[in-house]
C-alpha cells in the first residue's frame, strides 16, 4: 500500500533509457581529467608516497573549499562569479558556495519557487547589522549587492515580512575576490561599534566631498588618519564607503550618501579604542 | 590483454593487485545492471533533461572503464561521477535559468511526476528517486550522492512533503 505521489515515481521504472549510451560510453576518448583518477602503482613506497601527497593536497584543497551548507556536493566546488541559489517554501540550496567579488559587487541569481512574492535577503558575517536584500529589482533575474569579503548568509522568503527568514531557509557562502577589486574595509578590531543611523539629514547637507563629509561629521581623527574610499569600484546606488586607517590598521568605515547640495554620513562602524565617534552636528545646515 | 564483457582491459599484474588490491570490473554487466538505474537517476535529477542523462551516464561508464583499476565499488563511484557532471551541465547550460525543456513529450507516462520534481530541489529529486524507485535504503543514497545520511533524511523529508502536495496523498490499496 503505497501513497499516490510513490506510485508516481515507481512509474519511471517504465521508462526506457536512450539506446546506445554504452556505446557511446565505449566510443568516448580516455578524458584522463577525472579527480577520481589514481594512477596504478607498483610501488607500495610510491604508492605512500603519493598518498601523503594526495592526502595534503586535499586536506589544503578542503580547508579552502569546504563550507557547511547546502551546496550540491557532488559539484566541483570552484569559484564562480553569480551566487545561484534554489528556494522554495522549505528549503534553500546554494549551488555555487564560493563567489568571486565583480567590480559592482556579488551578482546573485535566485531560482525561487513556491513563495508568494519572494525575496531574497544577503547577510555579511562581518557586517551582521546589514541585510542586503532582492528589493524591487525582483528575482527573476540577477541582482547586484555590494557586500564585504568573507563569510555571508542568503536566505529566501515571502515578502513583505519583518524580521529575518527562519534559520532553516538560510544557506551559507564566501564571497572571495581573486580579481582584486575589492578594497576592504573590515574593521582591525572584533568589536566594532555601529555609529549613526539616520538616513536623513536634519538639514541641507554642505559637505562638497566625501572626505568633508567624514572630517565634520566624525569626531576623534587624528592628522595622520587616512581616510580613502573602500568597498567596490563601481559606485552603488546606496553610496560610496569609506575606510579610515590608522596606523595600518582599519579603525573605520562610513557610508556616504550624496544629497543635490552635498554629502551626508548617514552610518558607519568604528573600533571602540579608535576614539571615532560621530558628533551630535550631522554636517547640515538646518538653517536651509 | 583480457577480453571481459566486451571489454578490453589491462590485465593486472601481481604487483599491481597487491598493491591496489584491484578488480578488473566488467563493466559491460556494470551497465547491465546499473545503467538505467543511474540513467534514471539523472533523468530525475536534471528535471527530465534526456540529453544530460545521456550525456553524462555515457561519461561516467567511459571514465569507470578508464580507471578501472582504481575502482572498488563502480555502482557508487559512477552514480558520483554522473551526479557530478551533470551538475556541471545544468550550470553551465544556462546556470538554471531555463534548464528544463518546456514539453514532456518524451515521457507522457511521468510528465506529471517530471513537473513535480522540477518544484523540488536537484537533491531532493536525486534523493526520492533513489530511495522511491530504486529502493535503496539512505545509507546507499548517501553513498552514492557522496553526501551524509543525514542529510540524505532531510532532502526525503522535505521531497516527500512537497510530493505529497503536488501529486497527492490518496492511497491505492493495490
Amino acid at each position: 500500500m503505497s501513497e499516490r505521489w510513490q506510485q508516481e515515481v515507481r512509474k519511471l521504472r517504465d521508462v526506457e533509457p536512450t539506446p546506445g549510451i554504452w556505446e557511446d560510453a565505449m566510443g568516448r576518448p580516455p578524458s584522463g581529467t577525472s579527480d577520481d583518477d589514481h594512477p596504478p602503482t607498483r610501488k607500495r613506497l610510491i604508492a605512500g608516497a603519493l598518498a601523503l601527497v594526495v592526502f595534503i593536497v586535499a586536506g589544503a584543497f578542503a580547508r579552502q573549499a569546504f563550507r557547511p551548507n547546502d551546496r550540491l556536493s557532488f559539484a566541483e566546488p570552484s569559484v564562480s562569479d553569480v551566487l545561484r541559489i534554489w528556494c522554495d517554501a522549505q528549503s534553500i540550496e546554494v549551488l555555487t558556495p564560493v563567489v568571486a567579488a565583480q567590480p559592482d559587487g556579488i551578482h546573485v541569481d535566485a531560482d525561487i519557487t513556491g513563495l508568494a512574492n519572494p525575496i531574497v535577503g544577503l547577510k555579511s558575517k562581518s557586517d551582521p547589522n546589514t541585510t542586503h536584500y532582492s528589493g524591487s529589482d525582483g528575482v527573476d533575474g540577477v541582482f547586484v549587492r555590494q557586500m564585504p569579503l568573507g563569510e555571508a548568509t542568503v536566505f529566501c522568503e515571502s515578502g513583505p515580512t519583518e524580521g529575518d527568514g527562519p534559520e532553516d531557509l538560510s544557506g551559507s557562502f564566501t564571497i572571495v575576490d581573486p580579481n582584486a577589486v575589492f578594497t576592504d574595509y573590515q574593521l582591525s578590531c572584533a568589536d566594532g561599534e555601529l555609529v549613526g543611523g539616520s538616513h536623513e539629514p536634519d538639514g541641507v547637507p554642505t559637505a562638497r566631498s566625501p572626505e568633508e563629509a567624514i572630517t565634520s561629521q566624525v569626531d576623534g581623527l587624528m592628522s595622520s588618519d587616512v581616510i580613502e574610499r573602500a568597498g567596490y569600484p563601481v559606485l552603488a546606488p546606496s553610496g560610496p564607503i569609506y575606510r579610515v586607517t590608522r596606523d595600518g590598521k582599519i579603525i573605520g568605515w562610513f557610508l556616504l550618501l550624496e544629497f543635490p547640495d552635498g554629502y551626508f554620513l548617514p552610518y558607519g562602524q568604528v573600533c571602540p579604542e579608535s576614539g571615532l565617534f560621530l558628533n551630535p552636528s550631522d554636517g547640515s545646515d538646518p538653517g536651509q | 590483454m583480457i577480453a571481459m564483457g566486451g571489454l578490453a582491459v589491462d590485465e593486472p599484474s601481481k604487483d599491481d593487485t597487491d598493491v591496489a588490491n584491484e578488480v578488473a570490473h566488467d563493466f559491460a554487466r556494470v551497465f547491465r545492471e546499473e545503467g538505467p538505474g543511474v540513467w534514471r537517476t539523472m533523468l530525475a535529477f536534471t528535471g527530465g533533461r534526456r540529453d544530460i542523462a545521456d550525456d553524462v551516464v555515457a561519461e561516467a561508464f567511459a571514465r569507470a572503464v578508464q580507471h578501472s583499476r582504481s575502482i572498488h565499488d563502480p555502482a557508487p563511484w559512477i552514480y558520483r561521477v554522473a551526479f557530478r557532471l551533470a551538475c556541471e551541465e545544468l550550470e553551465r547550460d544556462g546556470q538554471r535559468s531555463h534548464p528544463f525543456p518546456e514539453e514532456t513529450g518524451d515521457f507522457p507516462d511521468v510528465s506529471g511526476l517530471m513537473g513535480a520534481l522540477r518544484q523540488l530541489s536537484p537533491q531532493q529529486r536525486a534523493a526520492i528517486v533513489l530511495h522511491y524507485e530504486a529502493d535503496l535504503p539512505v545509507a546507499e543514497i548517501a553513498d552514492r550522492m557522496g553526501i551524509a545520511a543525514a542529510t540524505v533524511r532531510v532532502h526525503l523529508f522535505r521531497g516527500r512533503a512537497r510530493l505529497r502536495v503536488l501529486l497527492g496523498t490518496e492511497v491505492d490499496e493495490s
